[in-house]
């Protein structure tokens, strides 16, 4: 599956009530399969410029088309049933779809099927164990929840003794692991990570980045991953800085620049 | 994971909260459906039109209410007393002499009823062997056997009932369990009978624990014990009224209530002038008998019979000297030739507790009856017990029980408040959480239900442990009314109202839900995941 984004504006109130554009981005593809780090000073949106691919944050004007055509049917078996009412049923091989039209509950029903997003720090919740939580990232599609593919993903990540752990008795990289397993419980098409590995020591952020992308390219999933890290962002065949891309943060930048030069 | 997995694993994790929640859920809706029941059961029960007479006789001026108590249920004290004479009008079957009143074109049967001695904290009942089917030479009544019940009527499991006057005894089925009395063998000894607990004493009144009993001299037998009536009437020991007669204190009681009437104190009238106030109360001093006469001088010359010698005493009763020294009351009565007990009190002196008539007919007879004793007849009221006993679930049980679920209705929504609150806190504490299960996909909408769902689930076990709860509760207050009336209640019954209100209860839980599920609703994902 690709991504397209297009002419795509987000604008914050900032607490004076002066709008502030995050996000100002003319054109970007990743192609199906592709693996791309983001890189980008901290406060340049990274983390915005994501959560509205995934539509968690609705964009204010532009497209964020998930494209996939000449793909094979989304992951959904034959002779199972889509759930109801949503209107990504559009996005056969045949069709792109613009989750910046949807509606949040669309978005939210979407990003379930089809989006993994990693975060940096884990977020597993507390009262389930490791299993349970790959399970509940699978509770949303309106599919079955697929048990051996849940304990096949903690094999991968090489958790398959601590499927009955509850987070707490997990170590940091531990946790990430289960987070990595639980992004990809649902075969999704593109995977988001914020930072997966900032909370990590160099040798496990290396082995919790392996796991993505091998993962990544057994499920299909394209990858956009940010990271402060160039070590980690060059091992990525592309490395995408947003100050490059976005405007709003050139302009951002432009603005501090002219007020060094005054001072 | 499906939607109750998710619920049941995120109750679990505030399991104190929940379970504390939960609890105050079961008290409301306990005491709710305790309440239910045993108002219901209890109409059932004090309510009930299925009496086997129709009309109840008692005192004129005592209340309805308690004369239907003391009778039905055997609680309560007496209201008072009416002549003999009146049961006996009742209660004859051939015409009446001159100047008796002819009750028999309205009256099918009637039962007299005494009440006043116990034994062992057991209330002993004067009454006729009619109220076991029998009449008073001891044959069985045809067709109009005395009915405790509709189409109910007393069986005796062993033994036979007793002579009207001879000092034996019926006793209910708990008595016999419970006091462990046996029935009275023949081929024994009296003593031997005695040790058996085939034999038995009667206590003056009720005694308290502290209170010494004042224990009358006759000895009954025990000839019959009766099946369990499932009423108050098996904790009840039956004697002939006339044996309560023969009680020289009741006697006594009946000339003391004679002068109270006529408000003279007893204890001031002197011996020489007993006669002649007698008189002046109807009462001829010829016929009292000298037993009570001498106990009656005894009590008004007490600084007489207190000095040594007791002169007094030797002028009065020389033949009965032996017996006041054994500090025993003396013999109030005589038996016949045919063994059978004639009491010194005479009979117009006698009086009964109440009168227990089955009217005859469709109810136009207990009409007339009724009229007579308001109208006509003032020595006595008449009532209906089943009307009694509606009247007083009617104004007292329904009224009080109404204000209690009244209360229990706010119990159970102080409960709902509480499931507010502990998911308000809960979804305060929990907002990262909610914005994760966003960003697996959940929609708002679901995470509105699944806050709702684990409110009304937490109404759902609560309420349903309350409703468990509150069955046991009128469970217990069945065995106390086992106990002071004989009668329970179907405790395990339940009706419509009652899953209505836990219908009612889980819909409110589900709503106190829908605050803290609309925080959670507008929870902001983005910057909830931020927060770590
Ligand atoms: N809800 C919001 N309201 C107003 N401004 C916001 C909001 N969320 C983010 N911003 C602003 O948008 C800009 C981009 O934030 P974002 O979190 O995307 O940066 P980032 O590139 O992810 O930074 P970092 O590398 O530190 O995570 C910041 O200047 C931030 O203040
Ligand atoms: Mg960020």
């Amino acid at each position: 599956m690709a991504l397209h984004l297009s002419q795509l504006k987000k604008n914050y109130t900032g607490p004076d009530g002066s709008v502030v554009s995050v996000i100002d981005i003319d054109n970007l593809t990743i192609a199906d399969g592709e693996q791309v780090a983001l890189i980008g000073s901290s406060g340049s949106g990274k983390t915005t410029l994501l959560h509205m691919i995934a539509g968690i944050v609705a964009a204010d004007t532009g497209r964020i088309e998930y494209d996939f055509s000449g793909m094979p049917p989304d992951g959904i078996a034959p002779g199972q049933a889509r759930p109801a009412g949503i209107d990504y049923r559009g996005a056969t091989p045949q069709h792109k779809t613009d989750i910046a039209r949807m509606t949040e509950a669309n978005r939210d029903v979407f990003r379930g099927s089809h989006v993994g997003y990693i975060f940096q720090t884990h977020h597993l919740l507390g009262g389930f164990t490791a299993l349970e939580n790959v399970l509940l990232g699978m509770s949303f599609t309106g599919r079955k929840p697929d048990r051996a593919w849940a304990r096949r993903l903690l094999d991968d990540v090489g958790l398959s003794d601590r499927r009955d752990y509850k987070p707490e008795k997990l170590s940091v990289g531990q946790q990430q692991r289960v987070a990595v397993a639980r992004a990809l419980a649902n075969r999704p098409k593109l995977v988001l990570a914020d930072e997966p590995t900032g909370a990590l020591d160099p040798a496990t952020a290396q082995q919790v980045l392996e796991l993505i992308r091998k993962l990544c390219v057994e499920v299909g999933a394209s990858l956009l991953l940010v990271t402060h890290d160039l070590d980690i962002a060059h091992q990525l065949p592309r490395v995408l800085s947003l100050s490059e891309i976005n405007r709003a943060s050139m302009a951002a930048k432009a603005a501090a620049r002219s007020q060094t030069s005054l001072a | 994971m499906n939607f109750l997995q998710i619920i049941l694993k995120q109750m679990r994790q505030r399991s104190l909260s929940t379970w504390l929640t939960m609890l105050s859920v079961l008290l409301g809706v306990g005491l709710a459906v305790s309440i239910m029941v045993l108002r219901r059961e209890g109409q059932n029960l004090f309510a009930q039109t299925d009496f086997g007479y129709d009309i109840l006789i008692g005192p004129p001026k005592g209340s309805p209410l308690q004369l239907t108590l003391n009778t039905v249920y055997h609680m309560d004290q007496s209201p008072g007393v009416i002549p003999y004479a009146l049961y006996e009008d009742m209660s004859r079957k051939t015409a009446p002499p001159a100047g008796r009143p002819d009750y028999r074109p309205w009256v099918k049967n009637a039962v007299s009823f005494m009440v006043g001695d116990s034994y062992n904290g057991r209330r002993i009942v004067g009454t006729s062997p009619l109220l076991f089917g029998f009449d008073d030479q001891g044959q069985r009544v045809t067709g109009e056997a005395f009915q405790y019940r509709k189409d109910k009527s007393y069986e005796l499991a062993t033994g036979r009932a007793f002579h009207p006057r001879k000092f034996e005894a019926v006793i209910g089925s708990e008595v016999a369990e419970r006091e462990h009395l046996t029935l009275y063998d023949d081929k024994l000894s009296e003593g031997e009978n005695e040790k058996r607990l085939a034999t038995f004493r009667a206590t003056h009144g009720m005694p308290g624990p502290n209170e010494k009993p004042d224990i009358h001299k006759p000895k009954w037998h025990v000839v019959g014990i009766l099946k369990p009536t499932h009423t108050a009437n098996d904790k009840v020991l039956f004697v002939p009224v006339v044996s309560l007669y023969a009680i020289a204190e009741h006697e006594e009681g009946m000339i003391d209530q004679a002068l109270m009437r006529a408000k003279i104190d007893p204890g001031k009238v002197p011996p020489e002038k007993l006669d002649s106030v007698l008189q002046s109360l109807g009462i001829d001093p010829q016929k009292v008998p000298e037993s009570l006469k001498k106990k009656f001088k005894l009590k008004s010359a007490k600084p007489a019979a207190a000095a040594p010698g007791g002169d007094l005493l030797k002028d009065v009763a020389p033949a009965k000297t032996a017996a006041a020294e054994s500090d025993e009351d003396p013999d109030a009565f005589h038996f016949d030739d045919k063994g059978e007990i004639v009491p010194d009190l005479p009979q117009e002196e006698w009086t009964i507790s109440a009168i227990m008539v089955k009217s005859r007919g469709d109810g136009f007879q207990a009409q007339q009856i009724m009229y007579n004793f308001k109208v006509i007849d003032d020595r006595a009221t008449a009532v209906n017990p089943a009307s009694v006993m509606r009247q007083f679930f009617d104004t007292f049980l329904s009224g009080s029980t109404t204000l209690l679920l009244i209360i229990s209705a706010m119990v159970t929504v102080v409960a709902a408040v509480s499931i507010m609150t502990t998911i308000y806190n809960s979804v305060a504490a929990r907002r990262r959480e909610i914005a994760i299960l966003r960003a697996l996909g959940a929609t708002r909408t679901r995470i509105l239900s699944l806050i709702c769902f684990e409110a009304a689930l937490i109404g759902l076990i609560g309420g349903l442990a309350g409703f468990v709860a509150g069955h046991l509760l009128s469970g217990a207050g069945s065995i106390y009314l086992q106990q002071t009336l004989g009668e329970g209640i179907h405790w395990l019954q339940f009706d419509k109202w009652e899953f209505i209100y836990l219908g009612a209860v889980v819909f409110i839980a589900f709503l106190a839900g829908l605050v803290p599920a609309l925080k959670a609703y507008t929870t902001p994902v983005a910057t909830n995941l931020a927060a770590s």
